[in-house]
């Protein structure tokens, strides 16, 4: 493989991330101001609450899995 | 310090030192591509061959974008993280300004040339980017690298004390005090001791002083160069450092010990701890640290692991003097001398 494709590739990747990114951005928002307007502010709740053991546990392991799934490409990349 | 971070910066911090885990991954990968390979002695033909090696390989090019990525954005995440909360720390600094360990500034200092305006570690604006104490001591050191180096940082730092066996200081210079690390783990070994910190960067001395005000302890914190105290002769048993020579080109790490052997009584011990030198290790391993020091925002590890310190300490009249490292991995990297007694 050249190291113009692996720059395509990388591109790729971006450009895919950048997309599921927006969607889950857009949704947060969306998601904050239906709360909102249900009289619920959970914008501020949500930036200053702090994961319990368990929760901790399961972003650690999902952060984990979800680095591991996104970059699979470049443990495979030969 | 109590604190607890906005989900933002939380997560985005986590998230960063998990990458590190994943490029760990992929530096094993591109480990097992270049096992056979048998490398010069000169580290700028290492550095060729595994370039031609190495160039084409897609691993490898992944990890050195990897490898920049975390390079040039774990300062700037911890950073953020920190300003989300800063107007809270606000109270807690103003509160662990006071206290028995105090900051002593000496008017027209000028931090040593080769520090100046290096970006060590690539963060931004290096050791005296304002709030960098807090940044480094409180974010980087515990929730970034503390995740993804073996055996502990803080644990490293107290057990490397064992190395001074059972003699007590009563009177101990920390050379390169940064945010305080090494300083709680000498508090905890000698809690008896006198402890004086120099360190060019205020920024960093200012977290040394939370920590030490938070212990309750009564520091002495200056800001100076390790090379040119200002302290009297012969007014210590233990002058120590932990990870900074490597950080300084080797004229400054001859003259700090010039100034450790000044500054101790007779009969008083250096005892520094820093990197592996290159003589310790496989030539595949001295490729490795140098292209690493070369991305990473460290200028003078080279020079600073190419030294026999111990061989320095005899040179400049101090006696017994040993370099070993410690551990499976031989890191640290301790020296330990003892100046003559009278």
């Amino acid at each position: 493989m050249s190291s113009q494709s692996v720059d395509k590739a990388t591109f790729q990747v971006v450009l895919n991330l950048m997309h599921e990114l927006w969607v889950v951005k857009d949704r947060a928002a969306v998601l904050e101001q239906a709360l909102a307007e249900a009289g619920v502010d959970v914008a501020d709740k949500v930036d200053r609450m702090q994961p319990d053991a368990a929760l901790t546990e399961r972003l650690d392991e999902e952060r984990k899995a979800f680095i591991s799934r996104v970059l699979a490409p470049t443990l495979e990349a030969e | 310090m109590e604190f607890e971070l906005r989900q933002r910066g939380r997560s985005a911090i986590d998230f960063a030192a998990d990458m590190g885990a994943m490029g760990m991954k992929l530096s094993a990968a591109v480990g097992a591509k270049i096992a056979d390979v048998e490398l010069p002695e000169d580290f700028d033909e290492q550095l060729e061959m595994m370039e031609q090696r190495l160039g084409d390989n897609p691993q490898q090019q992944f990890l050195l974008a990897m490898g920049e990525w975390s390079a040039t954005t774990h300062g700037e995440i911890t950073f953020d993280a920190f300003k989300e909360i800063q107007p809270e720390l606000e109270p807690e600094f103003e509160r662990l300004r006071q206290g028995g360990t105090q900051i002593e500034t000496r008017p027209g200092y000028e931090p040593p040339d080769y520090w100046v305006g290096v970006d060590f570690h690539r963060t931004t604006g290096g050791w005296v980017r304002e709030h960098q104490g807090f940044v480094h001591g409180e974010l980087i050191h515990p929730k970034y690298v503390a995740k993804n180096f073996p055996g502990g940082i803080f644990k490293q730092r107290r057990d490397v004390l064992n190395e001074l066996g059972d003699r007590k200081f009563s009177n101990i210079l920390e050379m390169g005090t940064s945010s305080g690390h090494f300083t709680v783990a000498l508090a905890e070994a000698f809690p008896e001791a006198a402890i004086t910190g120099v360190e060019p960067g205020l920024p960093m001395l200012e977290q040394a002083q939370r920590f030490g005000n938070e212990r309750g302890a009564s520091w002495r914190l200056i800001q100076a160069s390790a090379e040119e105290t200002g302290l009297p002769d012969s007014s210590f048993d233990l002058v120590t450092s932990y990870i900074l020579l490597h950080e300084l080109p080797a004229r400054a790490t001859r003259a700090v010990f010039v100034e450790a052997f000044r500054l101790l009584e007779p009969g008083g011990v250096v005892f520094m701890s820093d990197v592996q030198p290159f003589r310790a290790m496989p030539r595949i391993a001295q490729w490795r640290a140098n292209a690493g020091a070369l991305r990473g925002g460290e200028p003078y590890w080279r020079e600073a692991a190419s030294l026999d310190l111990a061989a320095l300490a005899t040179e400049l009249g101090f006696e017994d003097a040993r370099s070993y490292g410690l551990g499976e991995r031989q890191y640290p990297w301790v020296t330990i001398a003892r100046k003559p007694a009278a």
